[in-house]
């Protein structure tokens, strides 16, 4: 997965226990710490999933809970710092932004070789609720997808609730509600 | 032409005067305003190429084939333009936005659904917002690889001043090269840094190569000390996976220390071989007057019967023969030293062989009121196999430090036989060491204290020799001491159990008989020995022809035949073993040539006895010599 991505976990365990925290999740993956992360390059998947386990060992949390985190911490810090106008320029509003997801990752896809990015879909449930249909070459990424829009509502100051329903053969599908824009 | 609107979301549809029909949802978006049915076109846009001017229908319909950039009039938005004429008089105005940011997007309140599926400026927009990334990306990587090569250098320089300080250079690669060597082997081997080179051109520089040291040799890892001039240079070379790593040292100085080091070696054990040789040459030196005073004291003691006389011959008696334990000390260890000391094993038998050494030393004991106890375990073997001498010279100095250290209470001998091992330990409740004293105790020369020496005397090579001795004999010795309360030597020897030897053919030496006509012949050149060797013949009833040299000797042969020669070895002129074989050759007239010729040597030495049978001796006699010695030795000539 893209540097970009993995980035996130640095991000978080820098916010949360500094330079010396993010030192050991980074050895702990077998990162060299003084290289770092290179945010376009591709690094194998192993390596996200080795970022998650250590940081999960270190900091005594779920992989599932140590995901969301990452991922609300993507939109919040990560994203903002590296492509705030690709992240303004997706949407103003959560629905917007939702619906242009899937745009957004083909152009990205497209943009950068070696990527390959997840698939969305979506259906309106009502005026404040939506299902979202997200598919991936990747296993166990859920909790990471409801990190992400958990953070795309307080992006938008429209806290979400989401719903990871059962996953599918070869998709998962997620419930999003969220109060209307004051 | 919803199709079309979708396609161009900011496409317009004018009519043949130009009054807006239909508008694409982003352009909407972006001037809701004047977005209106009716609107003039020129409300709306105007054009800015190929040149600003008013728009006509003619002029829009002559720039069909080529592409405009409009503005928009209520933004800053550009818009490239394409016109197409439909049906009707209609003219389709295929917009799309000039976009030259992210950021303008979001500033028109736009987001990416609102471009234009075809429209692939946005594509152009992330590309360029990624690049930004990368180059961040690689302008930080450039940071972390300055400092690392800082690092590096720093690394760099700091080997290469360990190197020039080490005198050393190395070399790194493949088995088959290229290598990289480090500047300071080329400084070292005298070579430019610029040369090119391989390993076999190092090697070159030793030219001749040999066999131990070559390319190949080297390839295989080891280490290899070789000369370049006057320089040692030491090569040091690993292999591991096929890679060759290895350095050059220059250790001429190590070398040259090293030959200091074994030359002072040399010199020490030369100066220590000298002391050896000095001390039994002096022994021996000594032993000869020794020889006379003990003697010539025995005899007077047999001829003087006034009290007052004979206890001051006895002390002289006494301490010449203290004197003469000293010397053999001296004669023991310089022995051991020279590794001359010979180890006799044979079948000796226990119990008697303790019993009468103890007796041998209970007056000392009695005399300074010492008890002195033998006690033997019960399952001794009565036989075993072992050098009888050597092991009584132990017992008997353990037992007399023992008793001379000891000033009340008593000296336990003790004596116990395990694993082919005998283990005999002498404890006494004496003066006892202190510890610090202990680990030295063993060194020759070293008594306890210097104190000790002036109380006790003693040459302090006793225990040191007892050591070397019980090593020897296939053991050791060890001490445990309370100061105070007394010590106990412990020494064990290999003695394994053995069979009783036959019958001894030995004989008791009771007196025995000489014919009085026993014609005899004694060459001496020492005047003493002379007359203490006539006394003690003189004891045994015989009497003889007396010489001062071998010359002599064989002059008084060439006149009359002798039964017997008593030669001593160390003579001027012509010496013992001369004589002997001159005697042995028939120089000596014919009826000599079966003589019974006894040797005399001043040294116990083994040597100087062989050297005595082979020249043709039938015995020999070490000085100072016993009354019984000299009978025992006479004994093939005895009668009945
Ligand atoms: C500006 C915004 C975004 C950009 C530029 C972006 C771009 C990317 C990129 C480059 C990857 C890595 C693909 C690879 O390396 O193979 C990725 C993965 C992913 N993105 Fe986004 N993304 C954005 C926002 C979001 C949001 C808002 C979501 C919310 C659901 C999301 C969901 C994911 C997930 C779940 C993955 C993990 C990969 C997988 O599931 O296979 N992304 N994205």
């Amino acid at each position: 997965m893209l540097g970009m991505v993995n980035q996130a976990v640095e991000d978080m365990a820098r916010s949360l226990g500094g330079e010396s925290l993010w030192l050991k999740i980074a050895e702990g993956a077998g990162l060299d710490p003084e290289v770092g992360l290179l945010r376009m390059e591709s690094y194998p998947d192993e390596l996200t999933y080795a970022l998650v386990g250590s940081a999960s060992q270190v900091l005594s949390l779920s992989p599932d809970q140590v995901l969301e985190e990452f991922g609300k911490h993507w939109i919040l810090y990560t994203g903002e710092n590296g492509y705030g106008q690709l992240l303004k320029g997706a949407g103003q509003d959560l629905k917007t932004f939702i619906g242009n997801l899937d745009l957004l990752h083909g152009k990205v896809e497209s943009l950068i070789p070696g990527t390959r990015c997840p698939r969305f879909s979506s259906q309106e449930l009502g005026p404040n609720c939506l299902r979202l249909i997200y598919r991936s070459h990747r296993k166990g990424l859920g909790a990471l997808v409801s990190g992400l829009l958990k953070g795309l509502g307080e992006r938008f100051g429209t806290p979400v609730s989401v719903q990871i329903l059962d996953p599918e053969e070869d998709c998962q599908a997620f419930e999003i509600c969220w109060e209307q824009a004051p | 032409m919803k199709v079309l609107r979708q396609l161009f979301p900011f496409s317009l549809v004018v009519n043949r005067q130009l009054k807006v029909l239909t508008w694409g949802d982003s352009l909407c978006k972006v001037t809701p305003e004047v977005c209106r049915r009716g609107t003039d076109l020129s409300q709306l846009v105007r054009l800015e190429r190929p040149h600003s001017t008013e728009v006509t229908r003619d002029f829009l319909l002559s720039c069909r084939r080529q592409g405009q950039i409009w503005r928009l009039n209520t933004s800053q938005l550009n818009l490239r333009g394409q016109v197409v004429v439909l049906p009707k008089e209609r003219i389709f105005l295929a917009f799309t936005p000039v976009l030259s940011s992210l950021q303008q997007l979001e500033q028109l309140g736009l987001d990416l659904g609102d471009l234009g599926v075809l429209d692939n400026s946005i594509e152009f927009l992330m590309q360029a917002q990624l690049q930004e990334v990368a180059m961040a990306d690689s302008t930080r990587l450039r940071q972390v690889l300055q400092s690392k090569n800082a690092e590096l250098t720093r690394q760099r320089l700091e080997l290469e001043t360990a190197q020039e300080i080490a005198q050393l250079g190395s070399f790194e690669g493949p088995a088959d090269g290229p290598y990289v060597f480090s500047r300071n082997l080329y400084r070292l081997l005298g070579l430019s840094a610029q040369s090119q080179i391989d390993l076999s051109d190092l090697l070159a520089l030793y030219a001749p190569l040999t066999d131990q040291f070559n390319l190949a040799s080297l390839l295989q890892g080891g280490t290899f000390d070789v000369q370049l001039g006057e320089v040692w240079h030491r090569w040091t070379v690993y292999r591991a996976n096929d890679r060759i790593s290895g350095t050059v040292q220059d250790i001429s100085l190590q070398k040259h220390s090293e030959n200091q080091l074994l030359q002072a070696k040399l010199t020490a054990e030369r100066a220590n071989q000298a002391k050896s040789d000095f001390l039994a040459m002096m022994s021996h030196e000594i032993r000869t007057p020794m020889n006379g005073v003990l003697g010539l004291t025995e005899l007077l003691l047999n001829s003087v019967t006034e009290p007052e006389l004979r206890d001051m011959l006895d002390l002289i008696r006494q301490s010449g023969q203290s004197l003469l334990v000293i010397l053999n000390d001296i004669l023991d260890y310089s022995r051991i030293e020279s590794g001359q000391m010979p180890v006799e094993l044979r079948e000796v038998q226990l119990q008697p062989l303790l019993s009468n050494l103890m007796q041998l030393l209970s007056p000392q004991a009695e005399r300074q009121g010492v008890g002195l106890e033998l006690r033997m375990d019960r399952d001794l073997p009565a036989w075993v196999r072992t050098d009888p001498t050597r092991l009584q010279q132990v017992i008997s100095n353990l037992v007399g430090n023992a008793i001379k250290f000891t000033h009340q209470g008593k000296v336990v001998c003790r004596v116990s036989h395990r694993d082919s091992l005998l283990q005999i330990s002498v404890q006494d409740t004496g003066i006892g060491i202190a510890p610090e004293h202990l680990a030295r105790l063993f060194q020759p020369f070293v008594q306890a204290e210097a104190s000790t020496t002036r109380r006790y005397g003693g040459t302090g090579l006793g225990l040191s020799i007892c050591q070397r001795l019980c090593r020897m004999l296939g053991g050791d010795i060890a001490v445990e001491s309370v100061p105070g309360q007394g010590s106990c030597f412990r020494f064990w020897v290999a003695a394994p159990p053995a069979q009783a030897p036959g019958p001894s053919l030995c004989k008791p030496v009771a007196d025995l008989n000489f014919a009085a006509d026993l014609r005899i012949l004694v060459a001496e050149d020492n005047l003493v020995n002379r007359r203490v060797l006539m006394g003690m013949l003189g004891r045994l009833g015989l009497s003889a022809t007396v010489v001062e040299n071998g010359r002599l000797g064989l002059c008084e042969c060439q006149k009359q035949g002798f039964d017997l020669m008593i030669l001593d070895v160390e003579m001027p002129e012509m010496d013992g073993l001369e004589l002997i074989r001159r005697v042995r050759a028939g120089e000596g007239g014919v009826p000599n040539r079966d003589a019974y010729i006894v040797s005399l040597t001043a040294q116990a030495r083994e040597r100087d006895q062989e050297g005595c049978l082979e020249a043709g001796a039938n015995g020999f006699l070490s000085k100072p010599v016993s009354l019984s010695q000299l009978q025992q030795a006479l004994r093939p000539l005895a009668r009945g």
